[in-house]
């Protein structure tokens, strides 16, 4: 054909072959480079990569994420715990409604309760992955301005009326405790301390004490345990909705109540006139009896460091320990020191020295007592005689002052609150708070340590802190 | 006997003596492989019982089991340390001081930093060991809150430098990091100083010149070079494989040859988009370890 021949020719032309390379080779560069700066020019992700860290002894992490107004984000992590650290990563990827900034709050539980949080903001960059380390803890230390503790009324709540109970709780994951108050109705409001506001009213059927919060169902939605007069409820939280389970079979009667005990699965210890005894929440059976003598007060608390929690009880026979092995729990009073036979009426743990381990304070007719544990489960009360106070009916464990050593403040039947350190021995501290109906302590402000919070008889809320 | 014949009975002797030979390791393989496996599992089991009775707060049970574990001959390092710390940990509670001293010496002989990793926890314990760890080694300053981790390449190539890139958080400011290295056949362990990169540091290991499997751990210390964590230990290193590269004839005169200019063409596409793509696939957020590793915001 002619124009074969003729292209032929061109071809063998030195410089048109030479121009067809040119041409060639930069049509190949162009259409590469070009491809390049299409994909280049595509968004690239905007990331936080969450780095947990310092989560054992617990058996369950929750991780529950929110943009501040609503969780985007909630899992339990459990089985991948088990004989492994905790600790480990995950990765939040901007979308188009939460591309600021993302809120991850993770807890550290057993047996339902939590023993351990963390919270923190991650930014998301420009482009890129930030990091936002978690270090989970049961205190964080915190530098102060002033030793001072100073009372800021937060709001009135009018709604619950006199003989209104106090408790706190994250009840709706955004990082912050909420202050919950049980109206002698039944009426629940929750309290965002932080922005002063009550934000949500559930009524529950009854009124009684809350007891504790954690999360019971594994939804890492932490519920309140309700120590009414019918027996001991959990209320479910799940989201703005509060749905009330029935009381749990044979515990009418109990007067107080303690998460994080387990056998077999988590259980709330009870405790009343007829004893103490490990019920199973939304059960109806497998109650374990663990003594018959009267009790007033129960503390759930890993006292020998072995990841099983003990569970002690005080009554008017003084206080009860129950160490738990695997075989189950065996009674073992002479862990306590010979001082809290006269513990009667009040228990509650707390770190008082500092050492990780739990401590335990607790409340006779006319005084106060501290015990320290070694370490090993055997607690010693190194204070003497103890601290007089008459008439105690709450108390409280919380660091005010930010040294991981907690304080504790005790609620006398006058309505006065006192605050005591706690180092080896108990000392008052110079501040006092008249006309306190009752009082809870919480992370209000989402920075890792706690505050108190004190309603006081008029249905004012008020916060305490440094 | 002709000369034929000697060679021919010399081949058969030397087959003979080589099927000798052969079956001689043979079999002493067999005996050993066997033993060493009896030893390990042993001495393992011993101290799982050890464990468990530690556990159940049978800390008397746990020093028998212990003990017998300790007594096995040829176990690993790795078993012998965490023998010491749990049999140091059972003395101390049934407060023989004497012979947890002794019992936490030999653990601090086979690693002075080593990490307590008794599950209690118990303060009166690490009091205990942090005044002998004092005593070992002064430069220790282990700080439980310092978190290290290593992030390490797959694996590395024969002739390549390899870069450990060393993250740390929390707790004391970590002011220099080591990355402390050794192959299969060395004895010693090589340091290499880490260079601080933005939040992290940066070490780049020496290229090797045959294949290998390194072991390595990271060392973050503070201002006064004292040491605050490590990821990995010398009892429980991490690792690296280096691989074999796959060797490439050399050319000659490629460019007088007609596809190596095709070649160029096409390596110059392919590099491009392979850099668009890196360079995309660069701004994909690496997933976490926790599932489901990313989660995609609303």
């Amino acid at each position: 054909m002619w124009y074969r021949r003729r292209v032929h020719r061109l071809a063998s032309t030195p410089a048109l072959s030479a121009l067809a390379g040119h041409v060639l080779a930069t049509s190949v560069l162009g259409c590469g480079f070009a491809a390049s700066a299409a994909l280049v020019g595509c968004a690239g992700e905007r990331a936080v990569m969450v780095e947990i860290s310092g989560t054992a002894g617990a058996d369950r992490l929750c991780l529950i994420a929110s943009d501040g107004a609503r969780v985007v984000f909630s899992r339990a992590y459990g089985d991948e715990l088990v004989g492994a650290p905790a600790d480990g990563t995950l990765t939040f990827v901007a979308g188009s409604d939460v591309d600021s900034a993302v809120i991850v709050t993770a807890l550290a539980l057993r047996a339902g309760a939590v023993i351990g949080s963390a919270t923190g903001t991650g930014s998301f960059g420009e482009r890129g992955t930030t990091t936002l380390p978690l270090v989970v803890s049961r205190c964080r230390r915190r530098t102060l301005s002033s030793a001072a503790l100073v009372a800021r009324a937060v709001v009135a709540i009018e709604a619950v009326g006199p003989g209104a109970r106090l408790a706190a709780g994250d009840v709706d994951g955004d990082g912050r405790d909420e202050a919950l108050i049980l109206g002698v109705g039944g009426t629940l409001v929750t309290v965002d301390v932080e922005r002063a506001r009550a934000v949500a009213n559930a009524a529950t059927g009854a009124g009684g004490r809350i007891a504790g919060v954690g999360d019971l169902d594994g939804d890492c939605s932490l519920d309140p345990v309700v120590v009414a007069a019918d027996g001991v409820r959990v209320l479910h939280t799940a989201g703005d909705a509060v749905i009330v389970d029935p009381a749990v079979n044979g515990t009418a009667g109990t007067v107080d109540a303690a998460l994080g005990a387990a056998s077999g699965g988590p259980r709330i210890a009870v405790c009343g006139p007829a004893g103490v005894s490990l019920v199973v929440p939304r059960g109806a059976t497998g109650a374990i009896t663990l003594g018959t003598d009267p009790a007033q007060s129960v503390v759930v608390a890993d006292l020998t460091g072995d990841r099983r929690a003990e569970v002690i009880a005080a009554g008017p026979g003084g206080v009860f320990v129950w160490i738990a092995l695997d075989a189950g729990f065996v009674r073992a009073d002479d862990a306590l020191p010979p001082s809290f036979a006269t513990v009667t009426t009040l228990l509650v743990v707390l770190d008082a020295d500092g050492d990780g381990t739990p401590d335990l304070a607790g409340a006779g007719v006319d005084a106060l007592h501290l015990a320290l544990n070694r370490g090993d489960g055997l607690l010693e009360d190194r204070s003497g005689a103890g601290v007089t106070f008459a008439g105690a009916v709450v108390m409280v464990a919380l660091d005010l002052d930010g040294d991981c050593r907690d304080e504790l403040a005790v609620l006398g039947s006058d309505g006065v609150l006192a605050l005591y350190t706690a180092n080896g021995a108990l000392v008052a501290r110079a501040e006092t708070f008249a006309g306190v109906a009752d009082v809870a302590a919480g992370d209000f402000d989402g920075d890792g340590a706690r505050e108190l919070v004190v309603l006081e008889s008029d249905g004012q809320l008020s916060v305490v802190r440094p | 006997m002709s000369c034929a014949a000697r060679a021919k009975f010399g081949l058969i002797a030397a087959s003979c003596a080589l099927v000798v030979v052969v079956c001689a390791s043979s079999t002493v393989h067999a005996q050993r492989q066997p033993r060493a496996r009896v030893v390990a599992e042993e001495a393992s089991d011993q101290l799982s019982e050890g464990r468990r009775r530690y556990g159940d707060l049978d800390f008397a049970g746990a020093v028998e089991a212990l003990r017998r574990a300790l007594a096995v001959s040829g176990t690993s390092e790795a078993l012998r340390l965490e023998a010491y710390e749990y049999l140091g940990a059972s003395y101390l509670v049934l407060e023989q001081r004497s012979d947890a001293r002794a019992a936490f010496l030999e653990m601090l002989a086979i690693d002075p930093y080593h990490a307590l990793r008794e599950p209690t926890g118990s303060p009166k314990i690490a009091t205990f060991v942090a005044r002998l760890r004092a005593e070992v080694a002064p430069d220790a300053a282990l700080d439980p809150d310092v978190r290290i981790a290593c992030e390490l390449p797959r694996a590395g190539r024969v002739g390549s430098a390899l870069r450990v890139i060393v993250r740390t958080a929390g707790g004391a400011a970590v002011a220099s990091v080591r990355v402390r290295v050794r192959g299969q056949t060395d004895e010693t362990w090589e340091t290499i100083e880490a260079e601080p990169d933005g939040a992290r540091f940066v070490a780049t290991i020496p290229a090797r010149a045959a294949s290998d499997l390194l072991e390595l751990y990271a060392e973050a210390r503070d201002e006064r070079g004292r040491l605050l964590a490590r990821a990995g230990a010398p009892s429980a290193p991490l690792s690296i494989e280096i691989r074999a590269t796959v060797g490439a004839p050399r050319a000659t005169a490629l460019y007088e040859r007609w596809w190596f200019w095709t070649a160029v063409g096409v390596v110059v596409v392919g590099a491009s988009i392979g850099v668009g793509l890196a360079a995309t696939s660069g701004e994909r957020a690496p997933p976490g370890t926790l599932a489901p590793g990313r989660v995609e915001l609303p």
